[in-house]
């Protein structure tokens, strides 16, 4: 009922001023119904409710400095491949903000990032199933140009309710030459940033830290075409309050991000690296995903192409170094290698393994071993992902575009998925893609996608990966309404001959405006899906989908 | 009980927001530029002409096939009428730092600004990229798109063009 | 420009001021003292950990050491029952043909619990402690057991389980005596409320195999508190809804250990089941009466107690 009075509160504003006609509405919605059946060849399971469908609804008023807004949610029940903790109806989400004089306030729920997201980032992602906003108050406040600050206090969202956990944070950027009035070449901000969580100490066997502190600093240098962003994190002792022995680690969490930049007309450059040891921070002690309230970014490029994407990197918050290099070149008009509408060349290197000696770990018995930055050179810790690949991307004329993409991949199936070392091993595939689109004419393209993947591991006969795969997708889409696409994925070269299988899909969809309906048909595989450190696996599925999404 | 509730305000503050008719503008939310200098969104502006504001990521492709055939015709487009295109990225941190150097490379022309937690998509119902808005000269948007497909700029310079007559 | 030191100043202030309210702890991690009860005359609060488990769940053995040190710290107030629910991954036998993971550890038992309380849908190892928090917050991480487990200690009794059992050679009967230890009076308008009392049989030092995360896959891991059946059916009968203090609620339970191994094995032969039949080998000798009473609204449960089934 207190929740309800709230609402009602936030509300009062629009009701107030639905009279004058004063002040924006806007909003989303979105609905994604699926139908599943049984299919024993793919071990898809029937849903017992025949089709399950999420909904949301995102409404927010504005009226001068001033906004409200809040989100119904639909759980009725949660598609297969969502937690089914979130269930049932509900308006998890409502805040309301005022503006004035350089400072913001917010109650309710918000979501925040600090930095780069280290020692905190609450956000939401629908296709992953995240959404650990915070509910509590937040302030921001620039005193002066150049300078802002942010605090914030509150817990956070797990699916309906809310950790036990209290979280509280202060953030300060000082944008240097912006505040005082520097102008040059070079350019400076400095920040820092403070986040603890309290959470009471239950547990009569170990003696655990109730306020557990998290601190990062950062530095941005740009200088013409180069640009440095590096910042440092620390965290405090953080057991998980288990009452086994092995369990409870007490060492100190750290982290160093160091991105380099350069770019000029035609080319750029990325080199971005992490040292991650024991940095997974949560809201409540318990080593559950929906805790995670902070993000290190995974050190490997998005792919979007499935077949590049079957094998996606995860970060390894307990432990990890990585790197990752692009080169992005565009050859120009009218050259050899050009053509009259230029290349987009992009190079792509990544790589993430474990640190030197391991995540540091600290009990009664065993001493503090947190190990120094030596990790940097590579010697004989575990892969973890690897990824080397070349996309070109060409306007051959008016008509075609061509995009190619050629890669090597190796991804650690027994650290990135949790499962048992030696189990399944590295798997290691060649990935081959091309995407030609062909105009036919004013409004009118086909495009063909075709994908091929050589894949290998090193398993026992027992357990392997899925090998070899071919896909093909050829899409028809009619400017500026409609598109159609059909598309097969054939796992001809599992080990397991009964699961050398087609997984066919068909969709059609319709655009108009702001809003988006598309119905598919067809059979999904069994994958896992990956946003920082954070995976959902998603069950194979067979069955009928509609999507509408629309705003106002 | 609760459920009745909730559905009760749910209906009654979509009826008030049918019963709004109002223009459809650009909310006040920061994001930052190129060179991480916050900006709020509201203070872009174009001497009175188009605006066109585009949502995109790094790693989405039919948006950067959008914004590199845009980009071809640009100058055609600014100088026919005096149309600015602003495009957004919502690369979070994992991918932020790609944004300059993909931009500069591939000789794009747009203001850029980054929505790194997404504020400002939220803040405009913006749930999927690419999603295009096209702002006439007072600011207020007059037309918005999702997704995009070969051949949609045409219809974007239609609108543009209806507008900046 | 002297703003600006100001404000940056105060800044670092709340920064540090932030950092000095940090829990650094330097150690010793344990707490050196015995907070259990010794004094057996009285009853005391016992709390039940279902630990949804699988020989092919390779994060399993990690709750099934949460559980031991649980039970080593409250010694026989925390009471154990794993739990081996139907999972194509984790829990299905293999054919008896194959030469690891053939031994059948389900029970339709299990599965019925496993299908009111959802926990294999959120993957396993889960548990429930004392199935508090249900609809919602009951599937827990093994993290998460500990403060509840110390949450539940705190209460008081409202009912004393007395177990006595003359089995022997497969056959025998179980007496149950439960007794009010307060006034009790759950008879709400419109609702009426009941205790239900269950008993369950399990069995220790069972050597099969097992999936672990670290050492891969175990030929000889001892399964403890194992399932084996429930004697007076999975949600088991009502002791009424009001009690007056002292009030003594008793019964008899006949048992004979052959029937319902058998009734077990025609389970897992049940082809929907995937099982292969073998499940049986029962060992009386390490068996365990677990008997517990639950409140049938929100199914939580206010008293366990635990005994051998022999006297061996």
């Amino acid at each position: 009922m207190k929740k309800n009075l709230f609402i009602l509160i936030l509300l009062s504003p629009f009701l107030l001023f639905s009279q004058n006609n004063t002040g924006e509405i806007h909003g989303n919605f979105e609905s994604n119904l699926q139908s599943y059946r049984d299919d024993p060849t793919i071990g898809a399971t029937a849903a017992e409710e025949v089709i399950l469908h999420n909904a949301y609804l995102n409404i927010l008023y504005t009226k001068g400095n001033f906004t409200g807004g809040l989100r119904f949610e639909s759980y009725l029940n949660a598609l297969m491949d969502y937690d089914p903790k979130y269930k049932g109806n509900g308006i998890p989400y409502r805040f309301a903000t005022y503006y004035s004089d350089g400072l913001e306030v917010t109650v309710g729920n918000y979501y925040e990032q600090f930095g780069s997201g280290i020692i905190f980032r609450t956000y939401e992602d629908k296709g992953l199933g995240v959404d650990n906003a915070m509910d509590g108050v937040r302030l921001k406040y620039s005193p002066i140009s150049g300078l802002y600050l942010k605090s914030f206090i509150g817990q956070s969202r797990t699916y309906f309710e809310y950790s036990e956990g209290i979280v509280r944070g202060v953030d300060a950027e000082f944008n240097v030459n912006e505040a005082l009035k520097i102008e040059g070449k070079t350019s400076y901000i400095l920040g820092g940033s403070f986040v603890s969580r309290f959470q009471k100490d239950n547990n009569p066997k170990f003696n655990l830290p109730e306020n557990v502190g998290s601190m990062a600093t950062r530095l941005n240098i740009m200088h013409g075409g180069f640009s440095y962003y590096g910042e440092y994190a620390h965290k405090i002792n953080d057991p998980i309050g288990s009452f086994s022995f092995d369990e409870n680690n007490y060492a100190t969490g750290r982290a160093i991000v160091n991105n380099l930049t350069y770019s000029q007309k035609g080319l750029g450059v990325t080199f971005e690296s992490h040292f991650v040891d024991h940095m997974e921070f949560r809201s409540e002690r318990a080593k559950e995903k929906e805790f995670i309230i902070n993000y290190i970014p995974t050190l490997s490029k998005q792919h979007t192409y499935t077949l590049l994407a079957l094998y996606p990197c995860a970060t390894q918050p307990e432990g990890e170094f990585g790197f990752n290099t692009n080169i992005f070149y565009k050859i120009p008009k009218n050259t050899l290698l050009g053509g009259k509408y230029g290349t987009n060349l992009n190079l792509n290197f990544a790589r993430t393994n474990s640190i030197e000696g391991g995540t540091s770990y600290l009990d009664d018995s065993s001493s503090h071993t947190s190990r120094p930055l030596k990790s940097i050179f590579i010697k004989n810790e575990t892969l973890y992902f690897s990824d080397f690949n070349l996309e070109i991307n060409k306007k051959i004329n008016k008509k075609v575009k061509l995009n190619l993409v050629v890669a090597k991949q190796k991804y650690n199936k027994d650290i990135l998925e949790g499962k048992t070392i030696g189990e399944y091993g590295i798997v290691s595939s060649t990935i081959a893609i091309a995407d030609i689109s062909y105009k036919i004419k004013k409004g009118h393209t086909i495009r063909l996608e075709l994908q091929e993947m050589i894949s290998i591991d090193d398993a026992t006969a027992e357990n392997h990966a899925d090998g070899d795969w071919h896909m093909i997708l050829a899409e028809y889409t009619i400017s500026p309404n409609w598109f159609f696409a059909i598309q097969d994925m054939y796992n001809y070269g599992n080990y397991n001959e009964e699961k050398q299988l087609h997984y066919v899909n068909t969709s059609v969809g319709f655009l108009k405006g702001a809003n988006r309906f598309a119905i598919g048909y067809g059979k999904k595989r069994a994958g896992i899906f990956c946003v920082g450190g954070v995976c959902k696996e998603v069950p194979s599925s067979n069955g009928f989908s509609l999507n509408i999404s629309s705003s106002f | 009980m609760k459920n009745k509730i909730i559905l009760s305000i749910c209906m009654s503050v979509l009826f008030i927001s049918f019963s709004f008719s109002q223009d459809k503008t650009l909310p006040s939310v920061k994001v930052k530029d190129l060179k991480n200098k916050m900006i709020n969104i509201q203070s872009v502006e174009n001497d009175g002409n188009p605006i066109v504001i585009s949502f995109w990521a790094t790693w989405c492709k039919p948006c950067k096939k959008e914004l590199n055939t845009i980009a071809e015709v640009y100058e055609d487009w600014q100088d026919d009428t005096g149309v600015k295109l602003i495009a957004i990225s919502i690369d979070d941190s994992r991918s932020a730092s790609k944004v300059k150097p993909y931009v500069n490379a591939s000789g794009w022309e747009y203001d850029i600004y980054i929505d790194s937690n997404r504020e400002l998509s939220r803040a405009m119902g913006v749930s999927t990229v690419p999603h295009t808005f096209l702002l006439d000269g007072n600011g207020i948007i007059v037309w918005e798109h999702k997704g995009y497909i070969d051949g949609d700029e045409d219809e974007l310079l239609e609108q543009i063009e209806h507008i900046s007559k | 420009m002297k703003k600006i030191k100001y404000i940056i100043a105060t800044l670092f202030g709340i920064l540090l001021f932030n950092i000095t309210s940090c829990d650094i702890i330097e150690g010793p991690y344990l707490i050196d003292n015995n907070t259990n009860p010794v004094d057996t005359n009285t009853f005391v609060k016992k709390v039940l950990i279902e630990d949804f488990t699988g020989h092919r769940c390779p994060n399993c053995p990690a709750a099934a050491e949460e559980l031991v040190s649980l039970q080593d710290f409250y010694g026989d107030r925390v009471i154990g029952i794993a739990i081996h629910p139907s999972s194509p991954a984790f829990s299905t036998p293999s054919p008896l043909t194959a030469s690891s993971y053939t031994y059948d550890f389900r029970t339709q038992f299990g599965d019925d619990i496993d299908n009111i309380f959802e926990l294999t849908t959120v993957g396993l190892p889960r548990g429930m402690v004392n199935r508090t928090g249900f609809d919602t917050q009951h599937q827990l991480g093994k993290d998460e057991w500990s403060s509840i487990v110390q949450t539940e200690l705190e209460k008081d009794p409202i009912f004393g389980i007395t177990l006595s059992s003359n089995v022997s050679n497969g056959n025998g009967t179980i007496s149950i005596t439960a007794e009010a230890l307060t006034n009790i009076n759950l008879d709400k308008k419109e609702k009426i409320e009941d205790y239900n009392i269950v008993i369950c049989l399990t069995e220790k030092n069972i050597v099969q195999w097992q999936k672990d995360n670290t050492a891969g896959d175990i030929e000889d891991y001892e399964h403890n508190h194992v399932l084996r059946t429930m004697i007076n059916t999975t949600f088991g009968e009502s002791i009424g809804n009001s009690f007056v203090d002292g009030d003594i609620w008793e019964k008899d339970y006949s048992v004979d250990i052959t029937t319902l191994e058998n009734t077990n094995e025609n389970h897992s032969l049940n082809t929907l089941f995937m099982g292969n039949g073998n499940c049986k080998e029962w060992n009386e000798d390490n068996m365990e009466i677990v008997v517990y009473i639950y409140n049938t609204s929100n199914y939580e449960i206010v008293q366990v107690e635990e005994k051998h089934l022999t006297n061996h």
